[in-house]
């Protein structure tokens, strides 16, 4: 691809993958190309130790045993913390692509607290196991995820024994996690047989993945036509094998990228009348499971620029977006109470389906906690401007009347006709209002745009 | 799963919903004190209580003995050995002049109960549709939509608001939660998804009403124009729409909260049924019921935030405070709650005794509750066959379906709303269920 990017393309990649653009962003990748955007953007170490957790940040979460637990009170703060942890760590990350693809594989592996487990410590080892994968390998993440702490109490697997298989995981490991139902390329047998296979791993109270022998069918299974004879507790992977195996496994999985980070393919048989760009994805992914690979013939594909429609942004990335604009840090308990207001509380998806696409974002309550939202981060832009804490920290708030620096300062390539009439209306109408009120209209109005939700 | 969640809004149709159920004009109209259409105020009124997980039916509805031809009690003591009740542990479900059942109602459901001596509740057995799904999503969406076969295109009470055809201006459904469901998604119109009262309104902290009121009505402008973008045009005319809303609601006084989520649900479901907004359905979702373990605990504590939830939607108590008033006559008169889960669940339980639970099953009881039972078109008692549980030497795996899910959608749509879907044509309405 070797069309310059207009301002809209870098606006749109950027909100999608990035947390949007800044103006910076704006002005430097415009009329560069699509390939080196995504060069910079894939310039995340191929080693895991390079972004794992810092030990400061975890010392500040002082997530230990004792802090997470039964208090529930206590539980609140812990979660409230790793939030704003997580939603800092997208702000100020050198890597945006790689959060956003932790956000995506918590959304797709959706695993939220229990009582009284998982917790929070389980949820952030959890998150860091995402992070590590994240742009790693798919089968290993697959596998990780198999037998992840959060994951064996969220689904049961840690309750399941021989004799009385739980289905939970089995169930929700093929229809979530590898091969979807569109087509449905398992059976009910398939999901027994794969409970079974996974009985015998449980956490022991160190929080740690173990495997129980006696609680294990050692009974021979078969699986998507493959049978498992006495492997103990090397039948996950046999299990994850298996589902490998099948090709609408990686077309799902494909599918669902195309649609949380380019545009929403629709309900498709994704193996008959698979969408194209579903399919290439998917041949790449199928090669060695690289995520890396597959994620970059996306990002670099022609219809990740020109899209048959356009996503609505997630609230967290709306969110991180806002106080990125402003310099405003977003780990304060502010920000993860309006994302709560929006529906989206990270370590707290809705069900294990994960969360919604699109215009189930649109509902009223989410557009009152982002003018919520908006009006915080408007206040704390003001208590905090002037305090110097670059390249990231507060910066000033545009003239009302600016509205091609709003834009900008948002990421938004330029204002459509009816938002700039809008903004233009405001303004002339505001009667009594100074200019800080103007200002603080001007973006709550610029974080309430279609331009600005749709990306 | 989201794989259809675009299709409603594929048409132009489709994404002209949001606007069409609320204009700005007409709110304000309203709340000036011109009041809604007599006609709309006459309407009755349907809550839609979603059990979200699927409900155990066999622990909600319980066999305690076995009837001639059905060992049922003997088999579900049989392959329930850590989670079964003994029958005294139940709320007896026959009632005078009844043939005997042998089945008793879940002891943690006394008000839902009494209201079933007193012949105002109807449970209609064994409900599912063909080729059952046991995915959540999928059999979620097709409850919502009653079309099993298609797949789910939109809600059978959005289909009603379609025909409706009178939507200008109403606030006709309502979901109360993050999301709309399916449910009240037609193909041209959809209702309105709200979290609650309290929260429908603008942060605006000190400032003046002034300031404050030209902030929102430059929201409005985003709904101005339509975008060749479908969600963009969704923004705009959602973010118009929310203004409205808004603004149908200020001054609008609510109880502090109970603490308990569906409870909250029911006093913001009542004060919308109560304003005379024109509010027709509303849907209340109670998620929880996926109980693969620990299932009796889980199961109680949801069943009995129900029993409240329904017990406060009527009464207005909750616990000894009289949260609301008694839900007032004409309102009480004319509505109907409906409980839907997306299945029950199987007949075996799973896993460790200590902590067993059941996994995703098949066909599952309805509640329906009506009004008190003088001139109540709802007839109370048992409706429907119940599931054939196998025998204790062979017992079955799963409960199969006695109860077309499309043919509870028909007699709830032609005898309630009085609106037959075309769609279920082929679906008569349930003999004997409504007067």
């Amino acid at each position: 691809m070797t069309e310059p990017l207009s301002r809209e393309d870098v606006s749109s990649i950027l909100g999608r993958v990035a947390f949007g653009a800044t103006d910076v962003d704006l002005d430097t990748w415009t009329g560069r190309t699509q390939d080196e955007l995504v060069d910079h953007l894939m310039a995340v170490p191929a080693d895991s130790a390079m972004f794992s957790a810092q030990p400061d940040e975890v010392k500040r979460l002082s997530v230990t045993a004792a802090a997470t637990s039964a208090n529930k009170n206590n539980g609140r703060a812990q979660l409230q913390a790793a939030q704003g942890w997580w939603q800092e760590r997208m702000r100020t990350t050198a890597w945006p692509l790689l959060e956003r693809m932790t956000l995506f594989w918590h959304d797709h592996f959706a695993t939220g607290l229990g009582q009284p487990a998982p917790d929070v410590a389980m949820m952030l080892t959890q998150n860091q196991t995402l992070r590590t994968h994240a742009l790693g390998n798919f089968s290993e993440l697959l596998g990780a995820m198999t037998v992840d702490p959060a994951m064996l109490h969220w689904l049961d697997g840690a309750r399941s024994v021989t004799g009385k298989p739980n289905e939970n995981y089995g169930r929700e490991f093929l229809e979530l996690f590898t091969m979807g139902v569109s087509p449905q390329h398992y059976s009910e047998g398939d999901i027994r047989e794969a409970a079974r296979a996974f009985t015998g791993w449980t956490v022991n109270g160190q929080r740690a993945a173990a495997f129980d022998a006696r609680r294990h069918d050692a009974g021979v299974k078969t699986v998507l036509g493959r049978r498992i004879t006495d492997l103990g507790a090397e039948e996950y992977l046999a299990v994850r094998d298996a589902a490998l195996a099948m090709p609408v496994t990686s077309r799902f999985v494909a599918w669902k990228l195309v649609q949380k980070l380019a545009y929403d393919p629709g309900k498709i048989d994704v193996m008959a009348d698979g969408d194209r760009l579903v399919a290439r994805v998917a041949a790449k992914l199928r090669e060695a499971w690289s995520i890396r690979a597959a994620v970059d013939v996306l990002l670099r594909a022609p219809e990740f620029r020109h899209r048959p429609a356009q996503v609505a942004r997630q609230p967290v990335e709306q969110a991180v977006h806002a106080c990125k604009a402003l310099g405003v840090a977003a780990d304060a308990v502010q920000v993860a109470q309006a994302l709560d207001g929006m529906g989206q509380k990270l370590f707290e998806p809705p069900n294990v389906g994960g969360w919604p696409v699109d215009e189930e974002w649109l509902a009223p309550g989410t557009t009152l906690a982002r003018y919520r939202l908006a009006t915080w981060i408007e206040a704390e832009a003001r208590r905090t401007a002037g305090t110097i804490d670059l390249p990231v920290g507060p910066r000033m708030l545009p003239p009302s009347d600016d509205l091609a620096a709003w834009a900008a300062r948002f990421g938004v390539a330029r204002f459509t006709p009816n938002t700039e009439r809008t903004l233009r209306g405001y303004l002339a109408s505001a009667g009594k209002a100074n200019e800080a009120q103007r200002q603080k209209s001007v973006m709550t109005l610029v974080i309430s745009s279609p331009e600005w939700t749709v990306m | 799963m989201t794989l259809t969640r675009r299709r409603f809004l594929s048409s132009a149709g489709g994404a002209a919903g949001l606007y069409l159920l609320s204009p700005i004009a007409a709110r304000v109209g309203r709340a000036a004190g011109l009041g809604v259409d007599p006609a709309t105020a006459a309407r009755r009124r349907l809550v839609v209580i979603g059990l979200g997980g699927g409900n155990d039916g066999l622990n909600t509805v319980i066999p305690i003995a076995d009837v001639a031809g059905a060992a049922r009690a003997s088999v579900y003591r049989k392959v329930r050995p850590s989670i079964a009740y003994r029958p005294e542990q139940t709320l007896p479900l026959d009632r005078p002049g009844d043939v005997d059942h042998g089945l008793g109602l879940n002891a943690s459901m006394p008000y839902v109960h009494g209201l079933y001596k007193e012949g105002r509740v109807a449970i209609v057995q064994g409900v599912d549709y063909p080729n059952h799904s046991y995915s959540h999503f999928t059999s979620t969406d097709i409850w919502h939509s009653g079309e099993p076969e298609q797949g789910p295109q939109s809600g059978w009470v959005g289909r009603h608001l379609d025909r409706s055809g009178a939507g200008e201006g109403e606030l006709r459904a309502v979901g109360v939660g993050y999301r709309l469901p399916l449910l009240l998604r037609g193909e041209a119109r959809q209702g309105m998804g709200l979290i609650n009262i309290p929260a429908t309104r603008f942060a605006d902290g000190a400032e003046s009403d002034e300031i404050a009121r030209a902030r929102h009505n430059a929201l409005t402008g985003f709904g101005d124009h339509p975008s060749s973008e479908v969600l963009a045009s969704s923004v705009g005319r959602g973010t118009r729409a929310t203004v409205g809303l808004v603004r149908e609601l200020e001054g609008t006084t609510v109880p502090a909260s109970t603490g308990d989520a569906l409870a909250d649900s029911i006093i913001t479901a009542r004060i919308l049924l109560e304003r005379n907004l024109g509010v027709e359905t509303v849907y209340l979702e109670h998620p929880g019921f996926d109980t693969h373990t620990t299932q009796r605990p889980a199961q109680e504590a949801l069943l009995g935030q129900l029993d409240r939830a329904l017990r406060l939607f009527w009464t207005g108590r909750f616990g000894e405070t009289q949260v609301l008033p008694e839900l007032p006559a004409g309102v009480a008169d004319r509505t109907m709650v409906m409980t839907i889960s997306e299945f029950g669940r199987r007949i075996g339980e799973a896993g460790a005794a200590e902590s067993a639970g059941t996994d995703h099953g098949a066909a599952s009881p309805v509640f329906l509750v009506g009004p008190a039972a003088a001139g109540s078109r709802l007839v109370g008692g048992l409706h429907g066959e119940h599931p054939n549980m196998g025998t204790p030497t062979l017992p079955a795996d799963d409960l199969m379906m006695t109860t077309d899910l499309r043919r509870l959608c028909s007699s709830v749509l032609t005898n309630w709303l009085s609106d037959p879907d075309p769609l279920f044509r082929h679906h008569a309405p349930l003999p004997g269920l409504f007067r």
